[in-house]
């Protein structure tokens, strides 16, 4: 396929610029990182394969990882829901926590996890692209919902997150007394 | 941002994983058609079908010797015992008909990065199929309507012999064939298919 040197120079950089970044959103959103790695990846070869920029890139890649992290899930529905309830081992690359730092860590992020996991997908997607560094016109571009309803939808799903995490405080607050 | 973002950016932190080091050249590289590879699948696929279509040829009341049957009738001219496809509306399914001469394919509302691969092969029945999720197909009327795509890709394999086909996405024509004459802005690649980028903007 014939890529004009331009095209190949806009992409190169776009990578640079944003592959971290998209990795990090489908890494929360899938709770998978060697899942989120391979996605990242066909997200950018399909942008490659485009030809020419969308006129939001990084909306464009949003929405395509988000696609392809769905199809994923029905195909390993089974598998993800098994990773789910296990809490996940340290980072890769991190340095070694001592036994009490990592289970500490590994609680927390099964934690947030759940906690997120209760979000409808739309206000999941949302909040983690706004947390990324989204304007509200990418968020809108990505998910597909008007940019003039995405202030209030963010504003509740933030208050729904933060809801979610303090009922499972208080649940294991309650566990710890009984 | 506000202390309820910043609470929540810390929370969302602990979530996170060192991202992989990816170089761009591998990208570039997994976008490149493979000729070699595909030359031989289609070499395989070929032989497959012909090995299948001989086959299923000599027994009667199957799919293909229908289609067969079908296509040697429109040879005939005698197009009153050539069955029209009917109308009917699928979610899920592989479309497979015996195309008159001509159709047109309608995508509506296919969310981005979805891609078409249009191959053209000696085959009496022309097949569209989702890869990667789900769609729904309406047929009828020289037509096939996909709505809903939550497919990443399909495949459209047309018969060599089709007159005419054009693939639209929203009303916008995205591929013509026209007697031998091709009009697409998508590049033919080694192995003789066209991958269109349906949400890319048309010529």
């Amino acid at each position: 396929m014939p890529v004009r040197r331009s095209y190949e120079a806009e992409f190169r950089q776009l990578f640079d610029a944003q592959f971290a970044s998209l990795f990090r959103y489908l890494d929360r959103l899938s709770g998978e990182p060697e899942l989120a790695a391979d996605l990242a990846q066909e997200a950018f070869v399909r942008l490659y394969q485009r030809g020419s920029l969308p006129d939001d890139p990084r909306a464009w890649l949003a929405a395509v990882g988000a696609n392809l992290l769905r199809d994923e899930q029905r195909r390993t529905a089974r598998r993800h829901r098994i990773l789910a309830v296990h809490p996940e081992g340290a980072p890769q690359g991190a340095a070694p926590l001592a036994p009490d730092e990592a289970y500490d860590a590994a609680a927390d992020r099964a934690r947030v996890r759940a906690a997120l996991d209760t979000l409808p997908e739309r206000e999941r997607r949302m909040l983690l692209l706004r947390h990324e560094g989204y304007s509200y016109r990418e968020v809108a571009h990505a998910v597909g919902v008007r940019e003039t309803s995405i202030g209030v939808m963010l504003a509740r799903a933030g208050a729904a997150l933060r809801a979610a995490l303090r009922g499972a405080e208080a649940r294991d607050v309650g566990g710890d007394d009984a | 941002m506000r202390d309820g973002d910043d609470e929540i950016d810390a929370l969302l932190r602990a979530l996170d994983h060192p991202a992989p080091r990816v170089q761009v050249e591998d990208i570039i590289a997994r976008a490149q058609p493979r000729p070699r590879r595909r030359a031989a699948a289609l070499v395989a696929a070929g032989t497959l079908l012909a090995a299948g279509v001989a086959a299923a040829a000599v027994v009667p009341a199957t799919p293909l010797h229908r289609a067969i049957l079908h296509v040697v009738a429109l040879v005939a001219g005698d197009r009153r015992s050539a069955p029209q496809p009917p109308a009917r509306a699928a979610q899920g399914t592989t479309v497979a008909l015996v195309p008159r001469a001509r159709l047109t394919v309608r995508f509506l509302a296919p969310p981005p990065g979805v891609q078409l691969r249009v191959r053209f092969a000696p085959v009496a029945q022309l097949s569209l199929v989702p890869e990667g999720g789900d769609a729904a197909f309406a047929v009828g009327g020289d037509a096939i309507v996909v709505s809903r795509a939550a497919a990443t890709s399909f495949v459209l394999t047309v018969p060599s012999a089709l007159k005419e086909l054009r693939v639209e996405r929203d009303g916008v024509p995205v591929f013509e064939k026209l007697g031998d004459t091709i009009r697409t802005r998508a590049a033919r690649d080694a192995g003789g298919e066209y991958l269109l980028e349906l949400d890319a903007p048309a010529r």
